[in-house]
């Protein structure tokens, strides 16, 4: 049994889900969700007491659930251990920051012990036409580089670190190798990187008990506008003549107010 | 509430200041500038910006485990899950291919574009091809605002088919071949002040779904080889409450 206390931020139990009395203030609240991480063991997790989840197993993610801000106490006991049953990994005191969007991953750190690592979630804004990638070391595994379509994207990353990075949006072939050698570790694997979306690519399991394998979380509408649409060059559809054509007046008003005014062009510093 | 102005420019409108301030009529109908805007945004479903947060997951190398969701009973106040492992599948939604608009007479192949090296939307050279935001919603998503959008001219083929885009009336028809034809009607057509615009609602990707159909139209910057305005045609699919 390993006893963890999140400093950083942490996990679960909600209003929303019946185990807290406080109303929720959407303006406060956290968005958490949960990853499985630990193979081979099917839990139940409680939430002050109550239980947030059963029969949860390996290699799934929860929903995301908002949660006011608060502290909460949390334990994962095996599948049917009830609330009194003994702890494989126990949390208490979690800080649940409002506002944050929080991924709480239960997995095996690089000794191959469970415990919980909360992490907390990149959901600004990125430019339009880019996805982001985050990559998470949660395998009990060594130091590993990322490569994407062959290359190294990210070096050296170490359990339970996490990478990112925003790339043009699109289809990436990723494999997860042993640092600084070319032993492929998991993968290859496409890994479509949305547009708008950050892709939280996990690395879980266990190197020496063969069972290494990638899990994928997608947080999306972190899209920006494209700056306008300028859609024509030429000036044969200029009002100026088709006013003349048409004998508008109306058009023809429009189009001299429309010459004193200064167009102020977006910028992509305007965009929230 | 949906704007394709930006909120200052609405909050003139609502001061009936708007005349004479910003370069704003409503084609295609009689109405004052105010009460077209008015319109457009009772007629458009709300949109929020709220973040939507998905669990879809992507392409696999291996067959993943079925089991996409726990099996067992959940009570009241028990969280979901379902499985991470990178499974292939999105729902196929199709790119359009086409735009017909027959009170124009217009029909224009469609190629799905994405950004111009000024991250503005990129569009098909020809005024007689029109362009699919490719990283918004596809037709028949189910939300959100598909936007297809045409030069009105170039300097090589003079006008297109998108420069009559300002005569289209409330309730015309518009249709997109997105593997099947969906039907859409018109219910606004603005222009706007480039400046004015409001990027993120001409490009909303959620609400309930719509067609904007883009162009410019306005006066002619000779100097910058711009338009001032742009034309968006706003409108909803036939039997979702169009007029």
């Amino acid at each position: 049994m390993i006893t963890t206390r999140l400093i950083l931020a942490g996990a679960l139990a909600a209003s929303a889900l019946g185990f807290a009395a406080a109303p929720a203030h959407a303006a406060d609240d956290a968005t958490v969700s949960v990853l499985h991480g630990v193979p081979g063991a099917t839990v139940d997790v409680y939430a002050n007491g109550s239980a947030l989840l059963t029969d949860f197993k390996p290699g799934t993610l929860t929903d995301p659930v908002k949660l006011p801000a608060g502290e909460y106490d949390l334990k994962v006991t095996a599948a049917g251990a009830g609330a009194d049953g003994d702890a494989v990994i126990e949390a208490n005191d979690v800080n649940v920051p409002g506002g944050a969007n929080i991924t709480v991953v239960a997995h095996l750190d690089a000794a191959g012990k469970p415990t919980l690592t909360p992490f907390v979630n990149d959901v600004s804004t990125m430019d339009a036409g880019m996805g982001r990638l985050t990559v998470r070391h949660v395998a009990a595994a060594p130091e590993v580089d990322v490569r994407a379509n062959g290359k190294v994207a990210f070096a050296s990353l170490a359990n339970p670190k996490e990478v990112k990075a925003d790339l043009a949006a699109g289809t990436i072939s990723a494999d997860v190798v042993l640092a600084g050698t070319d032993t492929v570790a998991i993968g290859p694997a496409d890994v479509t990187l949305k547009e708008g979306t950050n892709t939280i690519v996990y690395a879980w399991g266990s190197a020496a008990d063969a069972n290494l394998a990638l899990a994928v979380q997608t947080i999306s509408g972190l899209h920006s506008s494209p700056t306008g649409v300028p859609a024509g060059s030429g000036g044969q559809a200029d009002d100026a003549a088709l006013a003349a054509q048409m004998g508008a007046a109306l058009l023809t008003a429009m189009a001299a107010g429309a010459g004193v005014l200064a167009v102020t062009r977006r910028k992509a510093t305007e965009r929230a | 509430m949906p704007r394709i102005l930006k909120a200052r420019v609405a909050v003139a409108a609502a001061a009936a200041t708007l005349a004479g301030v910003v370069t704003f009529t409503a084609m295609g109908g009689t109405r004052d500038p105010a009460s077209a805007l008015a319109a457009a945004e009772a007629a458009l479903p709300t949109t929020s910006p709220t973040m939507v947060v998905s669990t879809t997951n992507t392409v696999s190398p291996t067959p993943s485990v079925s089991a996409s969701r726990s099996p067992n009973p959940r009570p009241t106040g028990v969280l979901r899950a379902s499985d991470a492992s990178l499974t292939a599948a999105r729902p196929a939604s199709r790119p359009p291919t086409r735009i017909r608009i027959p009170s124009l007479g217009a029909v224009l192949g469609i190629d799905p574009m994405g950004l111009d090296r000024d991250g503005a939307m990129a569009l098909p050279e020809s005024p007689s091809r029109a362009g699919w935001y490719r990283f918004g919603p596809t037709p028949g998503e189910g939300a959100g605002a598909t936007v297809v959008a045409a030069h009105i001219d170039s300097r090589a083929e003079g006008a297109g088919p998108f420069a009559g885009l300002r005569t289209l009336d409330k309730g015309d028809l518009i249709a997109v071949v997105a593997g099947r034809t969906i039907r859409y009607r018109a219910t606004d057509v603005l222009r706007i002040d480039k400046g004015e615009l409001d990027l993120d609602s001409v490009f909303s990707r959620t609400g309930p779904e719509r067609l904007h159909v883009v162009s410019c139209g306005g006066p002619f910057n000779r100097v910058t080889r711009h338009y001032e305005d742009n034309i968006v045609v706003i409108a909803v699919p036939v039997g979702a409450g169009s007029p």
